[in-house]
């Protein structure tokens, strides 16, 4: 046997122990394959160690998933939400900023068809949050402001979403909800609130891109005509709104508006396409 | 042995603290979680090369186990079922056109200077970190599951929804691939 037969055998097995005797046999003289060997051990030991970067998440995520009395369950055409109960805000704390705790839908299966698009989509959940009050920093009265009747509006909403039965009726609270994330863009961009913003972006993105375009795609085609329209008309509206707000906002605000920019132009423009093709 | 009744008992209370879950004992869900987050993030971290989306997808992952509990029938196999979870919300996002591709970071810093590290130098376990991540993802996914959680192939399978032939195919090209590119930096370390 050659020592590039027993080196690929020897990749073959993975525990150190249990070689077949004609392996123990061309090791016990061939010193290169046994050093071969030995760096292969040595290498996978090492894995162990790899650097992973401390995960801050769990801490949080007990806290909340045990502050939340609510069951997370699944609807029946695949989408999960969590119950209004779950996603009520916290009862503990401070009013503050607002912080993403249960993100994306919580599909039991992979995503198949026309739910794939839907099973993407955030659902949203927002905790009041007492972040500024742990680090002692005063709360803002524009936090204050935005995130108990944003969190109100986008809990009823995603409540009433997961018990959509249609794509009509899924496209009319999509377009609702990102309609709700964009009316908090202004004061979220002249505020001190990246982290914030950038949270509204990206829920922003994935309700339009994934949610709100893709069960626009489903609708038949008399379906079309009276819905599209104006939910185009709207995100075109947003969309220049993002725009003029970037060119005010503090640089660091303006990739989060950027991003919602270029979404809900894109939104817009496949929306009135989707019009067009039927009248 | 000790260590062997000690791995019956924990096995046996998982089983146990899996039953309560199922019966909707959020508390102890949470001890399962505690378990078990680090070792799931740390796998996600590698295959994602990001910190957030790994903490993300681990969230995510566990949420869903807790919603899916009740068909969750092999008690026995609990960690492997919270990797397959695990897998299938990192395709999702990996297949998302929205994702944005992680380039490998180059300045992690190695975990301290603990007997392990005096053995293999901080750079070679840079160069075996980058290594590791340049593997296919799919590769990858095998590989670790297989060194680093000590997978059999047929849970790797399970996890990586592919036949054993497969996984073990994957493990080997893995290696041989890491192989070709650390076994001269070893081989420096030894002289």
């Amino acid at each position: 046997m050659n020592c590039e037969v027993v080196k690929r055998r020897l990749l073959a097995i993975s525990k150190s122990n249990g070689l077949p005797a004609e392996l123990r046999t061309h090791l016990a003289y061939c010193g290169s394959c046994r050093a071969w060997r030995r760096r292969l051990l040595q290498l996978e030991q090492h894995v162990s160690s790899l650097p992973v970067p401390r995960s801050r998440g769990k801490s949080r995520f007990l806290r909340d998933f045990l502050r939340e009395p609510g069951q997370v369950r699944k609807v029946p055409d695949g989408i999960a939400a969590v119950n209004s109960e779950a996603a009520a805000p916290a009862p503990a704390g401070p009013p503050g900023r607002f912080r993403l705790v249960l993100s994306r839908t919580m599909q039991s299966r992979p995503m198949v068809g026309s739910l794939a698009g839907i099973a993407a989509l955030l659902l949203i959940a927002f905790s009041a949050y007492e972040l500024r009050t742990r680090t002692g920093e005063p709360q803002s009265s524009s936090s204050e402001s935005i995130s108990e009747p944003l969190l109100a509006e986008l809990v009823e909403r995603d409540v009433r979403l997961s018990s959509a039965d249609t794509p009509a009726e899924r496209v009319a609270i999509l377009a609702d909800i990102a309609d709700v994330l964009a009316r908090d863009l202004a004061p979220l961009a002249h505020a001190d609130a990246h982290e914030d913003l950038s949270t509204l972006a990206r829920l922003y993105v994935n309700v339009v891109r994934s949610g709100l375009l893709h069960q626009a795609r489903a609708l038949r085609e008399t379906e079309r005509l009276p819905v599209l329209g104006p939910i185009a008309d709207r995100l075109k509206e947003v969309a220049n709104t993002a725009e003029r707000l970037a060119q005010q906002s503090p640089v660091e605000q303006v990739q989060p508006l950027l991003d919602i920019v270029a979404v809900a132009r894109q939104g817009s423009s496949e929306l009135r396409a989707l019009w067009e093709e039927q009248s | 042995m000790a260590s062997l009744e000690k791995s019956d008992a924990l096995l046996e209370e998982e089983q146990l603290l899996i039953c309560r879950a199922q019966g909707g004992d959020r508390q102890a869900f949470a001890v399962l979680v505690e378990r078990h987050w680090d070792r799931l993030y740390r796998w996600l971290y590698h295959l994602t090369h990001d910190r957030h989306t790994a903490e993300d997808l681990t969230q995510e992952s566990l949420l869903k186990a807790f919603a899916n509990l009740a068909r969750f029938r092999t008690p026995n196999n609990f960690h492997a079922w919270l990797f397959r979870i695990a897998y299938n919300c990192f395709v999702n996002q990996w297949r998302s056109p929205t994702r944005a591709r992680q380039p490998f970071p180059e300045n992690l810093q190695a975990p301290g200077e603990g007997p392990v590290e005096q053995v293999l130098s901080r750079e070679a376990l840079q160069m075996l970190a980058r290594a590791v991540g340049r593997l296919p993802a799919d590769f990858r996914a095998a590989f670790l599951l297989r060194v680093d959680e000590q997978l059999s192939f047929q849970e790797i399978a399970e996890v990586l929804g592919i036949r054993e032939e497969t996984a073990r195919w994957r493990f080997f090209k893995a290696r041989q691939k890491l192989m070709n590119v650390l076994a001269p930096q070893l081989n420096r370390e030894e002289v």
